[in-house]
């Protein structure tokens, strides 16, 4: 008794296509509003958490370690400048075409954080980990509150 | 009774809101770092985490509960995600307990988070896709059809009219004019006005279904040796229970939720319960429409079938009756995070027992009381008896 | 218990609308090719020539549509394909006035369960009704539940071995 009765035909072989179409629109939260408005202003804020003395970035609300809250008295401004941790460079984009010109990740920890961002590399050639860079911002005119308030990290200039 | 005795020895949770600015993470923190202050637990005391939470098109974050885990104090922790759609929030503290009862744990964070805010053009969109598709999305649904169908054959299979069933929005909204999470509370609403209210698919109108909601619920659950150290108050999980029908629903008697039955059966069974009616004092049913509270009702064997409007009716059902049924306001009153609100039901239960219950206070020293979820495709029924 | 209770931020919708707070759109968007899987993709073939079929399960003796090659209750194989009318009997309806994304109908659309001739008893598929009205008190006028249908079919050359092959089913006089 087969379970599957064999297709014999290839143009039998049947799918549905169909689209899922939705939309997220996605708040910041609490935390993530106010760090946003900081990248808006030219800052990049860290949470530190005076128990586990670790600094969050992006900052956040509460310390996922002890989930004590991270109140307005913890937040601190880190970076713009910090070391290079890891890199990628992309040639393939999203939907499966080359990515032309290909474009560089980081992940970068900036100076007082302890967590790592991670962001666009512009401006350079050469990467490496360990190496130090800098954060570019946006002109002011242009920023909106949001992550792309920061155009990415360059090389540190001697 | 299964495994080791497990009580309910903290709660704690957010205001229900049409939208959040907290993201999903801060909603779930929010919660459960107010359960654990309930108990004056901290998270160092906590041996296992659960997670509950609805569809991920929601929050619109695939694996959403990796994505929730930092703010249900999962880091570093043994995690589990239960998800039964809306039967997840009862079913999240069912397994809350199996993790507990096995010997496995001592002390387990139960946290259920739902950001349906995210959603659009409307949250309602998400549901698309659970209908099968290739036979059912093509003729273009919507997830009120799949309700208003069932509220149809449960209506005419026993003569009941919609003013049978308003009776039900009115209460819950009623009561939840006294909860503090509540989203539409509203102590001066009347059957006219969920008959007047706009028809959306008839028999469906605008007030016998719950409003779409960002919250987070979560419960501090543990051994006895542990719980009766925290509090001098443990709130014992008595039975549990849960069944999943078919997912042809077209082929299921749609006028009775037999999954459901079969759900409160096991759990009376593990409970020693014999005669339902008397022996259990609150009901929290699932009430995401106001058919679906009777409905449900009828399932727990807590009415005869066709019959549960008349406790609604004769106030049996009132929170001063002989067997109140939701006295936290329900989905319909405070509001539907999904996983979220099927929690809210096992918390309301919790705070009525423990005499917590502020203004929602049912008198006379309620000592067991039963929350129920539904969900899935319609089929899934979940069930958990509380007792002091 | 109000001690345990976090006051949320609660937002409006002009302060999304008006951008008074951030917030990030991100579209979901997949396309996706489901396979219609053995049962289903005959039950497609078959209803491109204009026929409902359904599948019995000699065991327990059921005639199911949809048809599965599996029996959920037995959990074993299902046996033979079995034709059905295209007449039945409305098991429940709907008057639906609004679409999925919320927004009013012109016309309401009436979903319904329908149980199929020769199928076991409660056996339904989800489809709609027409003929039937055009506004929600025509319909409720019309329509109940017990009512007997025949499927309306799109003609032959339209047909595309879809469920949508069958416009709509409509009143059966007898
Ligand atoms: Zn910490
Ligand atoms: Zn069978």
């Amino acid at each position: 008794m087969p379970l599957i009765e064999r297709i014999q035909h290839l143009d039998e072989v049947r799918a549905w296509r169909g689209t899922i179409q939705l939309e997220g629109v996605y708040t910041a939260g609490v935390a993530g509003e106010r760090w946003l408005r900081g990248l808006q202003e030219g800052k990049i804020y860290g949470t530190r958490c005076p128990r586990c003395r670790y600094t969050y970035v992006p900052a956040r609300r509460f310390c996922e370690r002890c989930l004590g809250p991270l109140g307005k008295d913890t937040w601190i401004e880190v970076g713009p400048s910090g070391t290079l941790v890891s890199w990628t460079r992309l040639h393939v984009a999203p939907d499966g075409t080359r990515q032309v010109p290909p474009r560089t990740l980081g992940l970068i920890r900036l100076d007082g954080a302890d967590a790592v961002l991670v962001h666009e590399l512009i401006d350079g050639q050469e990467w490496t980990s360990g190496m130090r860079v800098e954060a570019v911002f946006r002109p002011p005119a242009e920023r909106s509150g949001s992550i792309r308030d920061l155009l990415g990290f360059r090389p540190l200039s001697p | 009774m299964a495994g080791r005795r497990v009580a309910i020895v903290g709660a704690g949770m957010t205001k229900f809101v049409r939208r959040a600015l907290e993201t999903g993470q801060e909603l779930a923190w929010e919660a459960a770092s107010k359960a654990l202050e309930s108990c004056e637990m901290t998270l160092d005391q906590i041996d296992a985490v659960v997670l509950g939470s609805a569809p991920d098109a929601f929050d619109g974050v695939h694996m959403k509960v990796e994505y929730l885990s930092p703010g249900a104090g999962a880091w570093g922790k043994p995690t589990i995600r239960g998800y039964v759609g809306g039967g997840t929030g009862v079913f999240a503290a069912i397994q809350g307990w199996y993790h507990i009862a096995s010997g496995m744990f001592d002390t387990v964070l139960v946290v259920c988070e739902e950001k349906m805010s995210s959603c659009h053009p409307h949250p309602q969109a998400a549901f698309n896709y659970i209908f099968d598709h290739t036979l059912e999305r093509p003729l273009g649904p919507n997830l009120l059809w799949i309700f208003a169908l069932e509220m149809n054959a449960y209506m005419t299979k026993y003569g009941l009219t919609k003013r049978d069933i308003a009776m039900v929005a009115v209460k819950n909204k009623r009561n939840a004019a006294d909860h503090p999470a509540a989203q539409l509370g509203d102590p001066h609403i009347t059957i006219e006005d969920v008959l007047n209210s706009e028809v959306l698919a008839w028999p469906v109108q605008r007030l016998d279904v719950s409003p779409t909601s960002d919250g987070a619920v979560a419960i501090v659950m543990a051994a006895e040796h542990i719980a009766r150290r925290v509090t001098n108050k443990p709130v014992w999980v008595e039975g549990v229970g849960w069944s999943l029908d078919t997912q042809y629903w077209t082929n299921r008697d749609l006028s009775y939720p037999t999954y459901v039955e079969e759900a409160a059966r096991k759990a009376y069974a593990m409970a020693g319960i014999r005669e339902p009616r008397k022996e259990i004092h609150i009901v929290e049913p699932y009430d995401p429409f106001d058919y679906k509270e009777l409905h449900h009702l009828e399932g727990l064997l807590l009415a005869d079938r066709g019959k549960a409007a008349e406790l609604i009716a004769l106030g049996i059902a009132n929170r001063d009756g002989d067997m109140p049924v939701t006295p936290s306001g329900g989905l319909l009153g405070v509001g539907n995070p999904i996983a979220a609100a099927g929690l809210m039901k096992v918390a309301e239960i919790f705070w009525q027992l423990r005499g917590e219950a502020g203004k929602r206070q049912v008198p006379g020293q309620p000592r067991r009381g039963l929350a129920q979820a539904w969900g899935d495709l319609m089929q899934v029924g979940t069930v958990i008896i509380l007792g002091i | 218990m109000e001690r345990w209770v976090y006051p949320v931020t609660s937002l409006r919708p002009e302060d999304v609308e008006q951008k008074r707070v951030c917030t990030t759109r991100t579209p979901l968007r997949g396309e996706y090719a489901w396979d219609a899987g053995v049962a289903v993709g005959r039950f497609l073939t078959e209803l491109k020539a204009g026929r409902l079929i359904g599948r019995r399960c000699r065991a327990c003796g059921r005639v199911m549509i949809p048809p599965r090659m599996f029996c959920e209750q037995c959990f074993r194989p299902t046996d033979e394909w079995v034709p059905l009318a295209d007449t039945g009997t409305v098991i429940t309806f709907s008057v639906c006035t609004i679409s999925w994304d919320m927004r009013r109908l012109e016309v309401p659309e009436v979903p319904a369960v329908i149980a199929i001739d020769g199928a076991s008893p409660g056996m339904g598929i989800m489809h709609k009704l027409g003929e039937v009205g055009r506004t929600l008190e025509e319909i409720l006028d019309r329509v109940r539940i017990g009512m007997r249908v025949q499927a309306v079919w799109k003609p032959a050359g339209e047909r595309e071995g879809a469920i949508t092959d069958i416009r709509y089913f409509r009143p059966l006089e007898d």
